[in-house]
């Protein structure tokens, strides 16, 4: 059962800071990592852990996180990657993406409003056949967000109740968030089984040998 | 409705002579109360739609319309040649023959009803025995026309908007009548002008002071107003239509010279009601209880009058009309929609109820006095 | 995945094509019929009502799905996308200033939110503290945005009560708030004012002035509002045990902002995470406890009020000084001045940039053109809009473009629970559950 906090207990619960939430979670589950920026924290988990971390996370009682605020979705494709920079202008260090296996990664945010304090967990699936157990059983809230999810990067949540495109059209082909997903050149059907051809197919991003 | 003003039916006809029956001929009466019928059909609505677009705009702190004619007061008018000149759709899967009838079956009782409405001193079109009771049940038609429109449209929120209007009216005819009743029991006839004939001559027991029965069955005319509002499905009851819910109820699929018919029915439905309440509840076309008009000293006040005090007359039964119509128009801009099951509850647990009460009491008290 | 992403675009579209080109003769129209024929092939007593995506109170094009017996709904199922316009995926190809054009065209009717939450998110991936001024500005304008928002909520919600004096009265107010963005901003809705790094441009000189005024204004008329519908009986009949949700059927689905407040949670992250300067402010969190729509109007009503006072106060404490970080990698070079056209460049500036140093010229060149480039990252940033929490998840991989943008659209999560607060209510509930639960389609479909 779980504890949730009673109608005007919000912001009442004693705060905890992020390494001992971070601790709390690599006490009770050895193998998950966490990572500490911008003063958040993220967890890597595996995916056949999210269901048992995610549970953990909203039943205990030091995490007691009742919301998911959000889940979302980010593809980081197989390749290497190196996007214009303006060092001269900036002085930023040179920033390159290289990866050897494409991978979605999934987002949760959880939030607890009793205690105060969010947090991120973060899981990885390959993005050739990107598969996740659904959290629906847990957060009910995740039905949408897994439908968008599913919608926008193809990621298949077994269990889900109801995994059907939710913002594009039912008959859509492809998922427009896949970094893959080929960009502009839409054939536009015009009277008389006329095609006139797309202006430009947009770079998908800038790759650099 | 020539059978009836002719011999065989004068039984039936009450004794108070229509202005429009000038000489002996029959012809010429007849146009003339076809020409008064159409007029109050026409125009009267289209000064209460005026009002109400006016007195909507001032309560709302808005100007209402301004272009159309002076003051736009030809909206109405021009709303109504433009919804002549739309393209008349009927869908492919509803019911064609119904669909198109559906309208006029509306609109006709509110033209029907009319005829036995005086508007003042002698300024009516057939003074019927049984006037009150034909102006209720012809009105009762109406309903009808809404189911059928409703059904034959093959849409889902005009069915429901059908249905709707159906039990509401059926909920509503209820109180109507029965508050309509206390009002023929305490006037003791069902013709309209006698009730207005009784109102002139109403005393309260013992004194010499007169009143309309707008004072003696506050709570008949409390019931009759709300209920009349619900008959006409005006906001806050106006669930039928329900243009937030049911898209426009059984109007959805109807368009162009239709549809003008259905908002005709509900304006001049406007002026039915406002006619029977000015009529059986604040004294027909006199100007203050116990108060002649001026002209119409002789025969209790009331028939006796010069032209002037016909046109006063009439004016006057047009200012209660239109105070009628401002009510409606106050209670629209004040008040949300009920929903559908508190319509109906207020219908049968509070007005039947109440409506019961003052029938019995009016009876009670017109024994005893 | 049935189909390859990688294929081609002409051979992505034509299957679709064919079959709608092949089913277009036959399964578009239905054929006219006999009514008749439509009742005998009914089996059981339920009708399903499509409301939506064209229908006059779903607040733009969302789509119900109702399930009714008689008029008693057993299943509502919301269809949203209607509206989707991709502006997540646009903006990955947008430099991070362009991006706040972008999404302060999502949720419409909130969209200094949205610009907040984008501005915020990328600020604290760079790193930088925006000056007090463009935070007390910042501040004003989204509390008074909330305000407009909260007043469309109310006059929609009226709306499609049957109650058009409302209508006319909030949207008659929320002009005022209107005009006080368009002299800002210069533009009525979708401002892009607010911007990583501060705000676009400083704010007029009778700014305080008006926003006094107006203050003055909306003082007084949010007591009409009292006087016409806190008393009302029809309005108190038709909210009154509508639409009721708890506190833990809240947290299940997500729910947040007004309708979490109305179950009686204290949850508003102006307080929990202050963000802007919220925490100088003295103001309250309105609750109530009934959960229903009544204590929705009760708490919006009451926000509003609290939106003036935070306004009030950072309108006497508002500080003076720069409303744009000092740093010249990131602000926006232009500097703006009132010239005879009514707007124009500085003409000091321009004589800078174009007479006096070649590296300004190539500064202001390259920022214009390319923008800035954030650290890479990830951040979440959360805001308290109108309609809840509003957080932006942004991804960057370190460019001058973001990676990834997702957007946590309140109107989005709170739809969930229309399913539950609808049922065994009558149609009629559904509209004011809907308009309860204050869904904007562009927010929620992005």
């Amino acid at each position: 059962m779980t504890t949730l906090p009673a109608p005007g207990r919000g912001l009442s619960g004693d705060a905890r800071s992020l390494d001992d939430l971070a601790a709390r979670l690599t006490d009770r589950f050895g193998d998950v990592t966490t990572d500490l920026a911008h003063g958040e924290l993220t967890v890597h988990v595996a995916p056949e852990q999210l269901v048992a971390v995610l549970t953990f996370c909203r039943d205990d009682e030091e995490l007691g996180c009742e919301l998911l605020a959000d889940l979302s979705g980010v593809h980081w494709p197989a390749g290497d990657h190196v996007v214009d920079r303006q060092p001269s202008t900036t002085g930023w260090p040179e920033y390159r993406i290289a990866r050897d296996e494409g991978v979605i990664e999934v987002l949760y945010i959880l939030r607890s409003v009793s205690r105060n304090h969010w947090l991120r967990i973060s899981v990885g699936t390959p993005d050739d056949e990107p598969r996740l157990p659904s959290v629906t059983g847990v957060y009910e809230t995740a039905n949408f967000h897994e439908r968008e999810v599913y919608d926008f990067f193809g990621v298949v949540f077994d269990g889900h109740p109801d995994l059907t495109r939710i913002l594009m059209p039912d008959d859509w082909l492809g998922h427009p968030h896949r970094k893959d997903y080929p960009l502009g050149g839409v054939d536009i059907p015009y009277k008389h089984e006329k095609f006139i051809p797309p202006p430009d197919e947009r770079d998908l991003r800038e790759v650099v040998d | 409705m020539i059978e009836l003003t002719s011999a065989s039916a004068t039984a039936f006809v009450a004794q108070a002579v229509s202005v429009f029956d000038v000489g002996d001929g029959f012809v010429v009466p007849l146009l003339l109360k076809l020409v008064f019928i159409l007029a109050m059909f026409f125009v009267v609505p289209i000064l209460g739609g005026y009002l109400e677009h006016k007195v909507m705009g001032r309560m709302q702190d808005r100007r209402g319309p301004v272009e159309a004619g002076p003051f736009g007061s030809l909206q109405l008018v021009a709303d109504g040649i433009k919804f002549i000149q739309k393209e008349d759709v009927i869908p492919r899967a509803a019911d064609p023959w119904v669909f198109a009838m559906a309208p006029g079956v509306a609109l006709v009782p509110v033209l029907l009803v009319l005829l036995v409405i005086p508007i003042g001193p002698g300024v009516f079109a057939l003074d019927l025995e049984l006037g009150l009771f034909y102006a209720l049940a012809i009105s009762s038609i109406s309903t009808l026309g809404i189911l059928m429109g409703g059904w034959a449209s093959a849409n889902k929120f005009s069915l429901l908007g059908g249905l709707r209007a159906a039990g509401q009216l059926i909920a509503y005819e209820l109180p109507l009548i029965l508050a309509a009743a206390a009002v023929a029991l305490q006037a003791g006839t069902l013709s309209l002008v006698g009730i207005v004939e009784a109102q002139a001559t109403f005393l309260i027991p013992g004194t010499d002071i007169n009143l309309w029965y707008l004072f003696p069955q506050l709570l008949g005319f409390g019931i009759f107003f709300l209920a009349a509002m619900a008959e006409l499905a005006r906001p806050p009851f106006d669930m039928p239509i329900a243009d937030s819910e049911l898209v426009f109820g059984y109007m959805t699929e109807y368009t162009g010279i239709k549809f003008a018919m259905f908002l005709l029915t509900e304006y001049a439905g406007m002026i039915v009601m406002g006619g029977l309440i000015a009529v059986l509840y604040l004294g027909g076309w006199q100007l203050l209880p116990g108060v002649p008009l001026p002209g119409c000293e002789g025969a209790g006040g009331i028939f006796d009058c010069g032209w002037q005090g016909q046109l006063l007359g009439v004016a006057v039964t047009l200012g209660k009309m239109m105070l009628i119509v401002f009510l409606f128009v106050w209670a629209r801009v004040t008040y949300p929609r009920l929903r559908e099951d508190q319509l109906q509850r207020m219908a049968w647990l509070v007005l039947v109820p109440l409506a019961l009460l003052n029938l019995a009491v009016i009876t009670v008290a017109k024994v005893v006095f | 995945m049935a189909i390859d992403p990688h294929a081609s675009p002409s051979s992505r579209t034509d299957p679709t094509l064919a079959a709608m080109k092949a089913g277009f003769d036959d399964d578009l129209f239905v054929e006219g019929a006999d009514w008749e024929t439509v009742v005998d092939a009914v089996e059981d007593e339920t009708l399903t009502v499509n409301m939506g995506p064209q229908h006059p109170s779903t607040h733009g094009v969302l789509r119900l799905v109702l399930e009714l017996d008689g008029e008693t709904v057993t299943h509502l199922r919301p269809i949203v996308g209607y509206l989707h316009t991709g502006i997540e995926k646009n903006a990955e190809f947008r430099t991070w200033v362009q991006g706040t054009t972008f999404f302060t065209r999502m949720d419409y009717l909130a969209p200094l939110f949205n610009e907040a939450a984008f501005s915020l998110g990328v600020e604290k991936l760079l790193g930088i503290e925006v000056p007090e001024r463009a935070q007390a500005v910042r501040v004003i304008l989204m509390e008074f945005n909330r305000i407009a928002s909260h007043l469309v909520w109310l006059a929609t919600g009226g709306m499609e009560l049957g109650s058009t004096t409302v209508m006319e009265f909030g949207f008659r107010e929320r002009e005022h708030i209107l005009d006080l963005f368009e002299s800002q901003s210069g533009l009525r809705m979708n401002h892009a004012y607010i911007r990583p790094g501060g705000i676009a441009q400083d704010t007029t000189d009778d700014f305080e002035a008006r926003c006094e005024a107006l203050l003055t204004l909306l003082t007084e008329r949010l007591y009409d509002y009292e006087d016409l519908l806190t008393k009302n009986p029809i309005w108190n009949h038709r909210l009154r045990d509508v639409g009721h949700i708890t506190a833990e059927r809240c947290y299940a689905l997500g729910v947040t902002g007004p309708l979490l407040r109305a179950a009686g949670v204290p949850w508003d992250l102006r307080k929990a995470e202050p963000y802007c300067g919220y925490e100088q402010y003295d103001f309250e969190v309105p609750t109530e406890t009934a959960g229903d729509c009544y204590a929705r109007f009760l708490v919006r009503l009451e926000e509003m009020r609290q939106s003036m006072r935070i306004i009030r106060q950072a309108l006497d404490t508002l500080p003076g000084g720069p409303v744009m970080v000092a740093d010249k990698r990131i602000a926006w070079p232009s500097q703006q001045s009132l010239g005879t056209d009514g707007i124009g460049n500085d003409p000091a500036y321009i004589r800078h940039i174009m007479g006096e140093s070649m590296e300004a010229l190539i500064n202001h060149f390259k920022l214009v053109t390319q923008g800035f480039t954030v650290p890479a990252g990830q951040v979440y940033s959360p805001v308290e809009s109108p309609r809840g929490e509003l957080g932006y998840a942004i991804t960057s991989a370190g460019t001058n473009k973001p990676y990834r943008v997702h957007v946590r659209e309140p109107s989005f999560v709170n739809l969930q629970a229309a399913n539950e607060m609808t049922r065994d209510h009558l149609v009629a509930d559904v509209i004011v559950v809907v308009a309860s639960l204050d869904p904007v389609m562009g927010g929620v479909d992005r």
